[in-house]
């Protein structure tokens, strides 16, 4: 029975795993550090499983564990101190533009200018699709919090990534 | 949802290809059985000093009173061991100088790592106060911009400096007859006293600005509790105690909570990061629950 309750947790983190570290990246913007925040997720994830398991929505569940590790962390100050990697962080993918949006580089960038609540809002509503409800109770705010969020981050954004446009189409 | 929105939602998700995974489930499961059986010891180490009802020092608690500083702020020089803010957390360091006619302190101050509070009221509750010292380093909820948004709006006015430090009028936007100031008690260490009198907004001030002149940081009033965790989990130390009315047997219940890292605690009713031991006093019964486990224990009554 243990045994079984330990491979539906392996089974769940096998697929989930890819999702939630691109999620763990937008978030923070760093694939180290994003790993780091899905590790520490996964680990509260464990300590619970048992009840985790038996819930109605546990991808609700464990995407609430990622923003709050994420959120939490930012406030320790974790951001600040130093890590040693075992290897060289990653190089920027490629940029591929989209429907005017000039991406990859500058989507991260951008996302990095917002509040942590603001990017935490950001992921969960376009990232994972969640409605504000959905995304209100895992942030455990107000849905008009997460609509006022919402609305300021992607305010922010287009600002952001229009002035970007904007200056690369006069540096052509 | 416009094609802007739209575009910014595939964004997200075909965002390259993602280096190889650092995530090492070995090390989930590893470190989250550890996480278990501490937490598994914590209940059994709280549930015997309570059966006991021994007042069992806790680890890292230096046995007598803390030695402040001429400021205060040395009180707090401490605070690097374990896990930052006031250290002993079960010592108030504040003492009015000052209080209003009939104005008497709560017997039930709020005590954490982060920030100790003790309320002031007198028989009617017309006025109505509440001094809050915050551990160098940690900043009211509504100025934390991780916590702001969660908080209700505030209206900040510029204050005259109180003993050379800077100070804020602040109200709650939606409520500005409930008032407050802001002070920094040291460096980088912030205090308040906020609340409702029966004067003027303008009387109001004048009485909170009186209470903050007055008020004494490096006081040494030691909180007794019913009983202590003996033995905390690694990494982990008292971070707060809080006294809450248990309902169910009528009496005031201490609740201890112990976590890895210190922080300004959300308002009641929101989730509190930590282990949470509920201690009811009295010798018929206790609860130990908690926040961070799976399960809850009851124990049996104390005989």
């Amino acid at each position: 029975m243990a045994n079984a309750v330990e491979q539906e947790f392996h089974e769940f983190v096998r697929v989930r795993l890819p999702g939630l570290r691109r999620a763990a990246y937008l978030l923070c913007g760093d694939w180290t550090r994003g790993d780091d925040i899905v590790q520490r997720a996964l680990t509260d994830v464990y300590v619970r499983w048992r009840r985790v398991r038996r819930a109605e929505n546990i991808d609700a569940y464990v995407r609430t564990v990622l923003v709050h590790r994420f959120i939490d962390e930012r406030r320790r100050g974790w951001s600040a101190r130093v890590s040693l990697v075992d290897r060289v962080p990653e190089r920027p993918a490629e940029d591929v533009a989209l429907q005017g949006i000039p991406a990859g580089l500058e989507l991260r960038q951008a996302m990095a200018r917002l509040p942590d609540r603001q990017r935490a809002v950001l992921v969960l509503r376009f990232f994972y699709d969640m409605s504000v409800e959905q995304t209100a109770l895992a942030m455990r705010c107000a849905p008009g919090t997460v609509k006022s969020q919402t609305s300021a981050a992607l305010a922010t954004m287009r600002r952001l990534l229009e002035d970007t446009t904007e200056h690369a189409g006069r540096a052509r | 949802m416009n094609d802007w929105e739209e575009g910014l939602r595939v964004l997200m998700r075909d965002g390259g290809a993602a280096p190889a995974s650092r995530v090492d489930l070995g090390r989930v499961v590893t470190d989250g059985r550890r996480r278990r059986r501490a937490a598994s010891g914590a209940v059994a180490a709280a549930v015997l000093a309570l059966v006991a009802g021994a007042a069992v020092a806790l680890p890292g608690w230096p046995g007598g009173e803390p030695v402040p500083g001429a400021s205060g702020a040395a009180d707090a020089s401490d605070a690097g061991a374990g896990v930052g803010g006031f250290d002993p957390v079960l010592v108030l360091r504040l003492r009015p100088g000052w209080l209003p006619d009939g104005v008497a302190a709560d017997p039930n101050p709020s005590l954490w790592a982060a920030r100790q509070s003790e309320r002031y009221a007198d028989q009617p509750a017309t006025t109505d106060f509440t001094i809050s010292l915050y551990a160098p380093g940690f900043v009211p909820r509504f100025l934390d911009p991780a916590t702001k948004a969660d908080e209700p709006a505030m209206l900040l006015e510029p204050a005259d400096s109180l003993g050379g430090r800077p100070a804020q009028w602040y109200s709650e936007q939606a409520h500005p007859q409930r008032s407050g100031l802001l002070w920094q008690w040291a460096p980088d260490a912030y205090a308040s006293v906020e609340g409702i009198t029966p004067g003027s907004a303008a009387q109001d001030r004048a009485v909170w600005r009186h209470v903050a002149e007055q008020l004494v940081t490096n006081a040494r009033r030691p909180v007794p509790v019913p009983g202590y965790v003996t033995d905390t989990p690694a990494g982990m130390a008292l971070i707060g105690m809080d006294r809450v009315f248990d309902r169910t047997r009528q009496r005031w219940a201490t609740v201890l909570v112990l976590n890895r890292y210190a922080y300004v605690p959300p308002p009641e009713g929101r989730p509190r990061p930590g282990i949470e031991v509920t201690l009811t006093p009295g010798g018929t019964a206790g609860t130990v629950h908690l926040a961070d486990h799976e399960d809850e224990w009851t124990i049996d009554p104390v005989r």
